[in-house]
């Protein structure tokens, strides 16, 4: 077994950390987790991460934009895949298209789950992500 | 027209001719009575009490004609009959330009006097109904012009604007509410003239254009684009009786006030959809991982499952949050049973509710108060919800070992109580935003502390209700004092 990969876990809500936490580590990763932007920005400043699963809505409203953005304007991190774990979309009927890279390009986001997240597409989600 | 009595004076200087009349005309049923003077008749002359006046043309002293005049002054319907000596062309003429109705020539038989008064009062009965017939078309016409002058003073004093253009689409009123509305303020619109799009908004133009055109809507409500102010119009056509379109009433209104309330509704909403969502994500993320089988620990298990019931705990609360919350908002002054009340009971009693959960956090919670507080006029429940609320954080966002006191003194016309705590303290630019609803202060140090963000907007709302204050001092990492300033029932006025 090779180097354990590491995720970055951001949210609000402690027990959702919490309980994304655990999914994570039971199945090998090794997980950071930070509750606002600001706590987010300042550990990819210092550890290395191979994907970063962050909330959309936060203390502001576009929180999970902003980190996401961060990451894209450090070249070291451009390639560190983005899921954006969100409660938004089933309520607002707000759904990217994620088949357009374009579209891709501008969210600087890779995937979208809906919150609560069923493990088993998160790990997945993960996997595919990080090549495996 | 009928035959009726008149009340009748003859005014004659010969007493035959006065006792002769009258013999002759009270059998007819008239009231006579005699004057043998014209200044007698004048000085006894009453408007309004003779409908005929019969009167000798040649009187020593004031003549007939003198007197005549003198009497249409006084009384311009009364119908005068002058008593010649001679019947020549000359007095007749004198007499018909004095003003006299008729003249009856000396001698004459009771059928001719009797029949000069039937024809002289039947005039009078006539004059008296025309004179009433104008008085009553001069009052409608008076109505007719307040009724008018009553509109405009509506129109004119109307919050809402209205404008009514004809079937030509041109201006025919409007009031100052519209030009305010509108902000027209320099070039009023042109009476007569089509709207000018100099000074009214495009959309408003079109739609009553419209109006006129669509003959199947009778009235259509628009919201006009822009603002504030948010204006809506509503257009209505104005037909005649047989239904062809004679002109557009529009009627502009400011609803700036209700779009900020519909705002706030839906804000509302989207922040309760919003608190509901995190617990229930966290109860559904927590079963999930259970369901998973991925927790082997039974210790662990058990901590997933009293963070479940936490969560759970916290939505029971924030559903009986919402409910104070509507309460209090619905609540007029005159719910509300408001009483003088000794504040230091509700607070001892508070505190000592609290104690348990203090002990349970490891903070230790004591009031100081003064053994005679000032009354103050409050409701017992409203109070009993503003320090549980208010302690109950200060418990909550307090650290181990940490401590909260209340304590309480009079200031100038208000008494105020503290509630004092070592815990967390609240970051400055946190500081302003404390108090509305769902706010909550998010640090890494409150992630784990369940709250709804309604407590203190609750404080505040009954605080306000109460004509207090409240103040909040706060260090970040020292602690915080949240200052209620109630009005002493002693002080006021």
């Amino acid at each position: 077994m090779g180097e354990r990969k590491r995720v970055l876990l951001v949210d609000d809500d402690a027990d959702f950390l919490n309980a994304v936490r655990m999914t994570l580590e039971a199945a090998g990763y090794d997980v950071i987790s930070a509750n606002t932007a600001k706590d987010a920005i300042a550990l990819l400043r210092e550890s290395r991460v191979h994907v970063a699963i962050l909330d959309l809505m936060m203390e502001e409203p576009d929180s999970g934009i902003t980190v996401a953005h961060f990451l894209r304007r450090q070249p070291e991190m451009t390639g560190i895949p983005v899921i954006l774990a969100t409660a938004v979309t089933e309520k607002t009927g707000f759904r990217v298209p994620m088949d357009d890279a374009d579209d891709r390009e501008w969210l600087k986001v890779d995937a979208w789950v809906d919150k609560p997240v069923s493990p088993a597409v998160l790990l997945r989600e993960i996997e595919r992500l990080s090549g495996g | 027209m009928a035959r009726r009595p008149g009340r009748i004076l003859v005014v004659d200087d010969e007493v035959g001719m006065r006792e002769g009349c009258r013999r002759i005309l009270s059998p007819e049923g008239h009231e006579v009575a005699v004057a043998e003077s014209a200044e007698e008749a004048l000085a006894t002359f009453v408007p309004g009490s003779r409908d005929l006046a019969l009167v000798d043309l040649r009187m020593p002293g004031m003549s007939g004609i003198e007197l005549l005049a003198k009497l249409q002054q006084d009384d311009p319907d009364l119908v005068c009959v002058m008593i010649t000596a001679y019947a020549t062309l000359e007095t007749a003429v004198e007499a018909t330009k004095s003003g006299a109705y008729d003249y009856l020539a000396k001698p004459f038989t009771p059928d001719e006097l009797i029949l000069v008064v039937d024809k002289a009062l039947q005039h009078r009965w006539l004059r008296l109904e025309t004179a009433q017939l104008r008085a009553e078309a001069e009052r409608n016409l008076l109505l007719v012009n307040a009724e008018q002058s009553r509109t405009r003073t509506v129109i004119q004093s109307m919050a809402d604007g209205v404008l009514v253009t004809n079937r030509e689409g041109s201006v025919v009123l409007f009031n100052p509410s519209l030009l305010r509305l509108l902000s027209i303020k320099d070039e009023l619109p042109a009476v007569g003239q089509p709207p000018s799009r100099a000074l009214f908004p495009e959309a408003l133009l079109g739609w009553m254009e419209q109006a006129l055109t669509d003959v199947e809507a009778t009235m259509v409500s628009h919201e006009l684009p822009g603002g504030p102010p948010n204006l809506a119009a509503n257009i209505a056509l104005v037909r005649d009786e047989s239904g062809e379109p004679l002109g557009v009433v529009t009627v502009v209104r400011d609803i700036t006030e209700l779009k900020t309330l519909q705002q706030a509704m839906s804000d509302f909403v989207s922040m309760v959809a919003h608190e509901l969502r995190s617990p229930l994500g966290a109860i559904a993320q927590y079963l999930d991982v259970l369901r998973a089988g991925i927790v082997k620990d039974p210790e662990k298990e058990q901590q997933i499952l009293s963070r479940c019931r936490e969560r759970i705990g916290g939505l029971s609360q924030l559903v009986r949050d919402l409910l104070d919350f509507s309460v209090l908002q619905k609540r007029g002054q005159i719910d509300r049973s408001v009483a003088p009340l000794n504040l230091s009971e509700v607070i001892r009693e508070t505190v000592e509710f609290l104690t348990p959960q203090a002990a349970e956090k490891k903070v230790t919670v004591s009031a100081d108060l003064p053994t005679h507080l000032p009354l103050v006029e409050a409701d017992r429940s409203e109070m009993s919800r503003l320090f549980t609320n208010l302690v109950g954080n200060a418990i909550k966002y307090n650290r181990e070992g940490g401590s909260v006191s209340v304590t309480a003194r009079v200031t100038d016309g208000y008494l105020a109580v503290e509630v004092l705590d070592t815990g967390l303290g609240i970051p400055r630019h946190a500081l302003d935003r404390l108090g509305e609803a769902f706010f909550r202060v998010k640090t890494s140090e409150t992630a784990q502390i369940t709250g709804t963000g309604l407590g203190l907007s609750i404080c505040k709302q009954i605080i306000a209700a109460h004509d207090g204050h409240l103040e909040i001092e706060s260090e970040e990492g020292k602690g915080s004092t949240f200052r209620v300033l109630l009005p002493r029932q002693d002080a006021v006025r």
